[in-house]
């Protein structure tokens, strides 16, 4: 490794590994980022932009990397794009390549953007790509959709397992720096149940590159040791390294992801990858630092211009050095110290180029000292070099005399911005602190508090004891006792808080671009061009320029852009404004949000007691919301229309069984059970007797039926209330509701039965005979038992409320079973049934059987929007009671208006077409288009005892248009259909008796 | 029926807005299953109160005043 220091460093010599970048191997040691060992060996080019496809290197040392996106993995199913270089964890057999370019890093097609871009500046695709329309489909839309985009997707099934965790603690602190560690050394002394994370693999934070300080009377780099083994050692103190705080949400609900395996390479099994962490935290201490600020200059953005502070880093966490002459160009003291430390380990310094006019203090004088040339009032103005830096300009703003100086290595810093981000999310008020240029904490929302140098405190003394006493300010928040205070004495060197945002040339006239947003690329030129196409809202000028909007939105760009908003609008960068940060902080997988819900995990799947024995014999199954339905039976070589076919024939001459366990099932119990009905459905049911059943119909409180089904009257206080499958949970609801809400005084309560009981239903004219045997205790015959009635009993031993009931048309029974004895029972009635060919039907041909019959379905011939009028079921409001649900609404205008949808049936001219659930009616088929659409097909099927097609519809005025013809307009043609009554199978109800 | 069509109308499809505390109904479904008030801050999401169906914030607040022992609720 050519750019490794002998010794030194955090790295583990002990461990060497071999990764490969681009199909090339390189060595680096545990303790690594990719990014790190890449400088190591020497390595500059890292990707190309996003848009201009320009060639670009390491901007940064951690989570703010703009520019070096990687692909990791070894195979379709492992491979992640658009991971930071600066935050991979390097691993032995770690395969990585670069993105965005074709055929390669250093040859890139792309790159002829660059030479196009006056033409692709900011919104360009809003004048652009107009003309000619027809040119959308074939040209503009594949053409954009291959350019856009970064990194590719993985195209095989993640394998790998993430969980999710809940937790709950007193003090939440987010970030292991100086600041993070001490608040956390003062909740853990305290007592209370703390968690501490952060995003890096070790905790430490700055401290990590720290060489010079003295805290508490030892090195930097010994207390952080003894600090983090004292904090490991304290059992009420959580270490969560590796785990990211991604998301604030109310209530101190933060959403924290742990990566917990990616760092030891592919396919752990015994571990899950990652960890999504659901803390709630009474109390929060935000520690999440600053992020240092670029400059602005031309081509401020080649491989090998790199943040000051991230250089620093690179030599001292990592050993390795990442030029070998540099060109410092600062605006604050801090990237002195980089400058002095690179120069300690052999790098030589060119110059500092320091915007100040007189820059004052320690560092300056040492700088010079060491013989370093400090440039005052100079600015950068050029640099070149395709794919790594080779010189740039130094320009003196007083003389304007210009000088190209080589270099390989070009360090900037413009000051550091406070990480809000977290802040922010959680809603507290941002306030701009102009002594820093920067936005700070103000007031919160939640409960928590910001220190260190996420709320611009910036020196080292200041940080520890601002963390210190930020952790027992949350202590006592808490309702914690407070340990004793403790004094941290620093010895460090201040290094200011000079900085600046924007464009810091003053004099020199500017040229070239000036990058801002290195990932979206966004130059200083696009946004100057949006606040002169009038976008003077920061929020417009970030979405019309994309400022801000890439994967790490805006972390080294968002306080430049204000600065240039500023400067160009000539308006205090507070009246600007800043925009919302969003979660999660860095982008976060797929994975550690879906956990384990996930294939057979996503939803939980409903099965009835008779489910098996379905699978068994055959059946295919539809969903039916989380249910399991036997759609129908086929036999072999049967497809479903035969099927459905034949299972139809076969009820309506003989028998059918069927599992109608899915149902909502309800039991109404109490003193004023009667009285809750009535106020609940709009059917009367005070006179309905014991044993009887009647078919109820619920509306909304704006009139439209919400859920309908048969109702049982088991005893004057007991009702056995259905529901549609779907509408079960909706139907309770609502229930609940009125009665907890509005009519608390009645004396009712509800059960949800539909797990309790099994239904089979046996429809068909010789169902009487098929149960008769079966059945122990109830006379079932016609006089005894007539058509909706029910009665208890027993049916082969096993306790049975019995309903005649059909929803075909035919002789039906409905038999109530306890749902774990549903299959002996369907079994037994099986048997009792072959003497007849009993037939399983599935839910396909209930819904043929029924619309022969013209009953409706919730759902299929409803929609939210229908009233009982309109289908027909007017019959079932009670017209003289008093209220029920929805009944002031009925009597709304529009609710009773002739030109209504109302359901008919259709009958197509030619028997043999099918129609299709959904078209659309119209009167004229030469109507031209917009033709005038006067409603729609609502069911259709092929009805085997008619040996036609049959179907449902709703149509404006449709029982006015009985007896005309109408037309369903098809891609194919016009279909004509006579509109009739709806019930298209003996209309005069002679085979219910049988 | 004591509202006329208008504002009935209005009951059933026209809500307000209101930036601020606002009272408002919620159910505890992957609970007990019951409805209860809450006095909420729309702006904030700040939870100010909770109190029983059919009560209004202070009477509830005296009798949990009355009958407390200790252990208050956040």
């Amino acid at each position: 490794m050519k750019c490794r220091l002998p010794s030194g460093g955090r790295v583990d010599r002990s461990n060497p590994l071999k990764f490969t970048f681009d199909g090339k191997t390189y060595s680096g040691y545990a303790g690594d980022t990719l990014a790190s060992a890449l400088i190591a060996n020497g390595v500059h080019l890292v990707g190309r932009s996003f848009k201009y496809h320009r060639p670009r290197g390491f901007l940064s040392a951690g989570s703010d990397e703009p520019n070096a996106l990687v692909g990791v993995g070894s195979d379709s199913a492992r491979y992640t794009p658009n991971l930071r270089a600066t935050q991979v964890e390097l691993y032995d057999g770690l395969v990585a390549e670069s993105q965005n370019r074709w055929p390669s890093l250093s040859l890139d097609f792309g790159g002829v953007n660059d030479l196009f871009s006056r033409f692709l500046t900011a919104g360009f695709y809003y004048k652009t790509f107009m003309w000619p329309a027809g040119a959308w489909k074939a040209l503009y839309e594949p053409m954009i959709r291959k350019a856009a985009g970064l990194g590719k997707a993985p195209v095989s099934p993640d394998p790998d397992r993430y969980t999710q965790v809940y937790a709950h603690c007193d003090v939440l602190i987010v970030g292991a720096g100086p600041a993070g560690l001490t608040a956390a050394l003062a909740a853990g002394r305290s007592g209370v149940r703390v968690i501490l994370c952060d995003e890096q693999a070790q905790l430490g934070g700055s401290l990590l590159s720290e060489r010079k300080a003295f805290i508490d009377g030892e090195a930097a780099a010994d207390w952080l040791a003894r600090a983090v083994q004292e904090l490991a050692s304290r059992s009420n103190v959580m270490l969560l390294s590796r785990t990211t705080a991604f998301g604030w949400y109310p209530h101190n609900f933060l959403g924290l992801c742990q990566r917990v395996t990616d760092h030891l390479g592919e396919g752990h099994a015994k571990a899950p990858r990652e960890r999504m962490w659901q803390i709630r935290a009474r109390e929060v201490v935000l520690a999440a630092g600053a992020i240092e600020r670029p400059l602005l200059f031309p081509d401020n953005d080649r491989p090998g211009v790199m943040m000051a502070e991230a250089a620093r880093t690179y030599l001292n966490r990592y050993a390795a050095i990442p030029g070998s002459k540099a060109v410092v160009f600062t605006a604050c003291d801090s990237a002195y110290r980089a400058a002095l430390e690179l120069k300690e380990s052999g790098v030589h310094i060119a110059a500092i180029a320091d915007v100040r006019s007189s820059p004052k203090g320690p560092w300056i004088e040492t700088a010079r000292a060491a013989g370093i040339d400090v440039r005052p009032s100079t600015v950068v103005t050029a640099t070149y070099g395709r794919l790594h830096v080779s010189h740039a300009d130094l320009t003196d703003e007083i003389t304007g005399k210009s000088e190209t100086l080589p270099c390989d290595l070009l360090l900037m810093s413009g000051g550091f911005t406070p990480s809000v981000h977290l802040f922010s999310q959680s809603r507290g008020m941002l306030v701009y602190d102009e002594s820093i240029k920067a936005y700070i904490p103000g007031e919160s929302n939640e409960r928590e508090r910001s220190v260190g140098a996420c709320r611009g405190v910036f020196d080292l003394g200041a940080v520890i004891a601002n963390g210190f006493s930020g952790g027992l300010d949350a202590v006592r928040a808490a309702g914690g006792k407070p340990a004793p205070e403790h004094k941290f004495p620093v010895f460090a060197q201040s290094l200011g808080q000079d900085g600046v945002i924007g464009f810091a040339n003053k004099v020199v006239k500017r040229g070239g671009r000036a990058w801002v947003d290195f990932q979206n690329d966004v130059t200083v030129k696009d946004i100057e061009l949006a606040t002169r196409e009038g976008f003077r809202s920061i929020e417009h000028v970030k979405r019309y320029t994309t400022t801000g909007m890439a994967t790490d939105q805006g972390k080294t760009s968002n306080m430049n852009a204000l600065g240039i908003v500023s400067q160009a609008l000539d308006l205090p960068v507070s009246k600007v404004g800043l925009t919302t940060f969003r979660p999660p902080f860095t982008p976060t997988t797929f994975g550690a949000f879906a956990g384990q819900s996930k294939g057979e995990l996503f939803d939980p799947v409903r099965q009835t007691s008779i489910h098996d024995w379905a699978a068994e014999n055959g059946a295919v199954f539809e969903d039916v919301s989380l249910w399991k339905r036997a759609h129908y039976f086929p036999r072999p070589g049967e497809h479903m229309h035969a099927a459905v076919k034949r299972e139809c024939a076969a009820t309506r001459q003989s028998v059918g069984i069927f599992d109608a366990t899915t149902l909502g099932k309800i039991e109404v119990v109490g003193k004023d059970a009667a009285e809750f009905m009535n106020r609940m459905y709009t059917n009367a049911w005070t006179k309905l007797e014991p044993g009887r059943l009647r078919y109820g119909v619920v509306l909304r409180e704006d009139g439209f039926i919400m859920d309908d089904g048969v109702v049982g009257r088991m005893a004057p206080d007991r009702f056995h209330v259905t529901t549609t499958t779907g509408g079960a949970a909706r139907v309770l609801a609502l229930m609940e509701d009125y009665l907890q809400t509005e009519w608390s005084d009645l004396d009712v309560w509800l059960t949800s039965t539909t797990e309790q009981w099994a239904v089979i239903a046996v429809q068909g004219p010789n169902a009487r005979k098929v149960l008769q045997p079966l059945i122990q205790d109830i006379d079932i015959s016609p006089e005894a038992m007539p058509h909706m009635s029910v009665r208890e009993g027993h049916i082969c031993g096993i306790p049975t409320r019995l309903f005649r009931v059909s929803f075909t048309g035919e002789v039906g029974f409905e038999v109530n079973v306890p749902m774990g004895y549903g299959r002996s029972v369907w079994e037994a009635i099986f048997a009792a049934g072959k003497a007849y060919d009993i037939t399983p039907y599935g839910t396909e041909t209930m819904h043929v059987l029924r619309a022969e019959k013209g009953y409706i379905i919730v759902g299929q011939e409803t929609d939210g929007t229908v009233t009982p009028d309109d289908v027909g079921l007017s019959w079932a409001v009670g017209k003289t009671k008093k209220d029920f649900v929805g009944k002031r609404s009925l009597a709304r205008p529009a609710m009773t208006a002739a030109d209504r949808k109302q359901l008919v049936g259709l009958l197509t001219v030619d028997p043999k077409v099918v129609l299709e659930e959904g078209a659309q009616i119209v009167v004229d088929p030469r109507e031209p288009i917009p033709m005038t659409m006067i409603g729609h097909v609502t069911s259709s099927y092929w009805s085997a005892v008619l040996d036609r097609s049959i179907a449902l519809a709703l149509v404006r005025g449709g029982r006015a248009c009985i007896g005309t013809r109408l037309s369903v307009p098809m891609p194919n043609g016009p279909i004509t259909v006579e509109v009739v009554s709806p019930v298209f199978y003996d209309p005069e109800g002679k085979r219910i008796d049988g | 029926m004591s509202l006329d069509d208008q504002s009935w109308a209005e009951y059933l499809y026209i809500r307000s807005n209101p930036r601020g505390i606002h009272a408002e109904r919620w159910r505890h479904i992957n609970g007990c299953a019951r409805f209860f008030n809450v006095r909420r801050n729309t702006v904030t999401d700040e939870i100010l109160t909770t109190y029983k169906i059919g009560k209004s914030p202070e009477s509830q607040s005296e009798e949990l005043d009355r009958s407390a022992k200790g252990g208050a609720v956040r």
